[in-house]
Parts: C-alpha cells; structure tokens; sequence
C-alpha cells in the first residue's frame, strides 16, 4: 500500500498484574487496505484492537491516527474520528426492523416540531440501497432484524459503519460463526467497504477467510507480533503454520525471527 | 396501521400480508374484542348491552384504563413497570378536589397543580429505578404504598375524613371543568381524551425518533447504550408520562362522582397493564402497541359491564378476566414467536 497509514499502533504493550496481554505490537492500515489480524484464542487479538477503538489504553507505545499521536479517553473519541468497531454481539435490537437498527441512535428526522419525526421512507430506502447483495428481498429491511441470517446481520452492521462515514472498520471474527456461503457474503462486504477507500481491520483466527480478502497479514502469538507481511510475501499455507506458532517458518520467509 | 408495512405487504402477496396481519401485536387485542362484542351482542342484547346507555358505560370505564394503559405501554415496551399508578390516581384526585373545594382554586390551576404532583411522581419513580437498578416492579410496589398511605394521611390531617365531595357541584360554572366533565354527542369526554392520548402515544412509539429510543431501551439495552441512547432518561421521560396520564384519569374521574376519594382506583395498576398485555406488550420489553392496548382497554370495559346481564353470578367475573389475560397471553407469545422466526431454509 502506497497510501499513509491513517491508524497506527507503534510498539504497544498491555501488561495486566505480570502477564503482559501485549509485548511491542505494532500495526497500521491505510485508506483501502485490509488487514487481517490472525491468531490463536488468547494471543492478544481483542487487546490488540481494543487500544485501538479506545476502551483500553496501551501501558506502553502510541497510538497515532493520521500521523498524530493520541491518547483516546474512550470508544466516543475513536468513533469520532471515524474508527468503528463491529463488535460479535453487533448491538443489534432483535425485535426491531433492520431499517431501524440500521438507523439505531443516529435517526434521520423530517419535519418541524412538534411534528419532528423519524424519517421512515429515507430510512427504508437507505437501508435497502446498503443492503443491496445481500440475498435480501426488499421486503426484509421492514422484518425484525433477528429473522435475518447470521450473515445479513453482520453484513448489516458492516454497511451501517460504513454508512455512517468509518474511515476504519475493526470487524471482531465476522465471520467465526457462519458457513461458507454466509462468510463470502461478509467478505464481499468488506471488499465493498475497501474499495470505498475504508481502511478494514480483520480480525479472525481462520486463514481461509482471511487470506483471499487481506491485503496485509500481522500474526500475533502469546502477545507478541510474529511479523507483519504482504500477501506477495507468504502462501495461505505458511500463514496457517505461523498462527500455529511454528516459528521456524519465519526463517523461511528470510524473515528476522526476533521473538 | 403504518403506511410502509402496507407497502410491504403489497411487495410480497398474500401469504405474507395474513402473516404481516397475524403477527402484529394488536392482532389479539383486536380480535379478543369483536369476538367478546359479538358474544355479549348475541347472548345480552335483548337485556340491554347494545343501548347506548350502557355502551357509553363501558366507554368510560374502558377510557380511564385506556388513557393510563396507553403511557405505560411505552413504559413496558422501555423495559419497565409501574405499579404506582392507582395510587397516583387517587393522590391527584385529593390534590384536585382539595385545592378547588377548600382552598377555593379555580379549576385550571387545580388541574395543573395535580399534573405537577403527578409529575414529581413519576421523577421520583424513574429516578430511584434507574439509580438503583432494582427492578422496577419492586420499586413502584413501594412507591404504591407510599403514595397511598400519604394520601390518606395527608387528607385525614387536613379534613380528618377520606373523601372530598362536591366537586362539580363547587366548579361546574368554571368552563375548564368542561375538559372532564361533559358530553360529545351521546358519549363522555373522556372517550375523546382516551382516543387522543392513544393515538399520541402510537405516534410517539411508531413515528417519533424518541420512538426508536423506547424500542431499543427496553429491546436491547446494551446496544441503545453502545449507540449513545440515553436511556435512563428515556425511561424517567416516560415515568413522568405516565404519571402525568393518572392525573388525567383522577380529574376525569373527580367529575365523574362529584367526589375525590383516597382510596380511589385500588388496583387500577393491574387493569392498565392487563390492557397493555393484552393488546400485545411484552413485560420483559421491547414490544407492545398503544393500539393494541387501546383495544385491550376496550374489551376490559366491555367485559366488566357485559358480564353483568350474563346469568352467571357476578362474582364470577374475575376468573372470567383472568381466564381471558391468560389466552391472550397464550397467543400473543405464540404469534411473536411467529413474528421473529428466521425464515426457513434461505439465507
């Protein structure tokens, strides 16, 4: 990728009592690029992006957006400038209309008071023109979101940040509970978002999900970085023997085997 | 009905626009009552159901559940529960009749004083249920007794006795009593009260973007939070509505009995949220319909003054309601059920 990073985390540490969650990890994505986060349970995968949307803060190192360093005080400051996390649990209200949740806490309104109201016809519209790929009739925007596929919720919720303007996307093992065909729908949603210039943190511990759509690959192991590498750089199969931490395929990738 | 639902059911046919129908919270409410009209019709019309004597009857006494039953619809829908409404009643009537028999006031500002009574109520309510975070049901249960008791006391300080009466007979000449107190056409008042707080709160709930807030308030509080609803005020907004709908109810029934009574509407909470429940709410949030609820308001009415000119005892008329919350009940879970089911087999 030629263009700036427009998120960085350079060399941050999370220590929790004497275990550190993190040891010197470092990580950026640019503008339409997709970055896969691959790692096993436990080797820091959700500390890691949780320093960078702002719930935790990083015991050391920085986090720079745009080339500035920044200390977030929370999950507001991140969203505020454009970083969006969509989290497993998707907050999501089940029994309301996708084309509400779609709107959920940021109402589009018409009208003047005290006849200000929600603005249905834009609402629906909006959320039909997002969900458009989705192997979702047009009808489906008025169901209860929780009669979609597990696949349509997350697609949702992927086209709401992107909708409400995310410069980068942090997606929380999208994909970890779909089947093959419910995954690509995601993927092609990410690859939507890509192509719109948003900067895609993937996080997931399944390299055939992540090795087709990434454009750049940061291996985490036990809290430290394996390495970050091009897709140009290593095969799926190399990947799948990094994450299992069989770190004498760094030495084949002529890479520094630092850890 | 909401015009996009129309839309939708035109978009899909048939077979979806019976299951659209089906699954809409009221459905049960309204159907529970022309099932219940056509039955008292048949069976008590000759004894006198179908005059409009006493179908004005059970318009009054559907409105002042009605007009509680709408508010705290919302109330259930954000998740939460008010027993303290009854006792709000019979606090607004005392405070009412009190102010314009003894002290003197004209009605307005009776009225109005009454609204903030009622008002301080429901902030309190909403306050120490979403400061505490103790369920709501516990909190209102105290609050229920402690509004009565001071009711009671209060008034028996003041006038050493339990009731007020004489109220229209102090105030008919102020032309505000005419708000409560008069007739529209063969019908009461308080029918055009009922019909507009309903309507209000529907819009509110269906049209409003504070609308959304209450849905996802009491439909998934984590994520309202995570998406920067503030629900703690939505649910204290909300106490406060309610409340101030149990004034309402005290002024409308003041001038119903000429009479401000502190024992008054004992166990109205139950009869507002059987009305809410069976019009479709859902106790644990997330889902209800001020529609429905006034449906469910309607077929209460119907019911308490229809099961009269049955042959059947009229002690019997509680089972009778109970019996009717439960089917109601039963169906309303079972078409919800319906509503949220994935569709089978495409994705």
């Amino acid at each position: 990728m030629s263009a700036a990073p427009y998120l960085e985390a350079v060399g941050v540490s999370k220590f929790y009592d004497s275990f550190s969650a993190l040891k010197d990890v470092t990580i950026s994505v640019a503008p339409g690029e997709v970055v896969c986060l691959l790692g096993d349970n436990g080797a820091g995968k959700s500390t890691l992006i949780q320093t960078l949307n702002g719930v935790i803060k990083p015991d050391e190192g920085t986090i720079r957006v745009n080339g500035e360093d920044i200390v977030f005080d929370g999950p507001d400051d991140a969203l505020d400038l454009g970083i969006a996390t969509v989290f497993q649990d998707l907050a999501v209200v089940p029994m309301m209309p996708v084309y509400r949740n779609f709107f959920l806490g940021r109402e589009p309104a018409k009208g003047r008071w005290p006849f200000r109201r929600f603005d249905t016809e834009h609402a629906i519209a909006a959320t039909k023109e997002a969900m458009r790929g989705m192997g979702a009739e047009a009808a489906d925007v008025m169901r209860p979101i929780a009669t979609l596929s597990g696949g349509q919720r997350q697609s949702v919720a992927v086209a709401r940040a992107v909708h409400f303007g995310a410069k980068v996307l942090i997606l929380d093992e999208p994909t970890s509970a779909l089947g093959v065909r419910q995954a690509e729908m995601v993927l092609n949603y990410v690859r939507e978002a890509r192509d719109n210039g948003v900067g895609v943190i993937l996080i997931t511990h399944n390299v055939q999900h992540a090795y087709p759509v990434g454009d750049t690959f940061v291996v985490l192991f036990l809290g430290r970085s394996l390495g970050t590498f091009k897709k140009s750089e290593l095969t799926e199969q190399q990947l799948m023997r990094l994450m299992a931490g069989k770190t004498e395929t760094l030495k084949e990738l002529g890479a520094d085997p630092a850890v | 009905m909401p015009a996009a639902d129309a839309s939708a059911r035109r978009a899909r046919g048939n077979g979806f626009a019976l299951r659209a129908l089906f699954t809409r919270p009221e459905f049960t409410a309204i159907v529970g009552t022309v099932v219940v009209f056509a039955f008292f019709a048949i069976f008590t019309g000759d004894a006198g159901f179908l005059s409009l004597v006493m179908t004005r009857n059970y318009l009054e006494v559907a409105a002042t559940i009605g007009i509680i039953a709408a508010p705290i619809t919302l109330l259930l829908v954000a998740g939460e529960f008010d027993l303290s409404v009854g006792s709000v009643v019979a606090a607004c009537e005392i405070t009412l009749s009190y102010l314009i028999v003894y002290a003197g006031w004209a009605v307005l500002p009776a009225f109005l004083f009454s609204v903030a009574v009622a008002t301080l109520i429901g902030l309190t309510n909403g306050y120490l249920v979403v400061k505490t975070k103790l369920p709501s049901f516990i909190i209102t249960l105290a609050t229920l007794f402690i509004i009565r008791g001071a009711t009671q006391g209060i008034l028996r300080m003041l006038t050493g006795n339990s009731i007020i009466d004489r109220v229209r007979s102090v105030s008919d000449e102020d032309p505000v009593s005419l708000l409560f107190n008069s007739s529209v056409g063969p019908f009461s008042i308080s029918l055009i009260w009922w019909i507009g707080v309903s309507l209000l709160c529907a819009w509110v709930l269906q049209r409003s973007i504070f609308g959304n807030w209450i849905y996802a308030t009491g439909g998934n509080r984590a994520a309202a939070v995570r998406t920067g609803i503030k629900v703690d005020r939505v649910k204290i907004i909300l106490y406060v509505a309610t409340a101030v709908s149990a004034a309402l109810v005290a002024a409308i029934n003041v001038y119903a009995i000429n009479q401000g009574n502190a024992n008054a509407a004992l166990g109205r909470e139950f009869e507002v949220v059987t009305a809410a429940v069976i019009g479709g709410a859902l106790l644990t949030g997330g889902y209800g319909s001020p529609i429905g609820a006034f449906f469910g308001a309607l077929l209460f009415g119907m019911v308490g003054q229809g099961f009269f000119f049955t042959p059947l005892p009229d002690v019997w008329f509680m089972t009778f309601l109970g019996g009717m919350l439960l089917i109601a009940v039963v169906i309303n879970n079972y078409t919800r059920t319906l509503a949220l089911k994935p569709k089978g087999g495409r994705s």
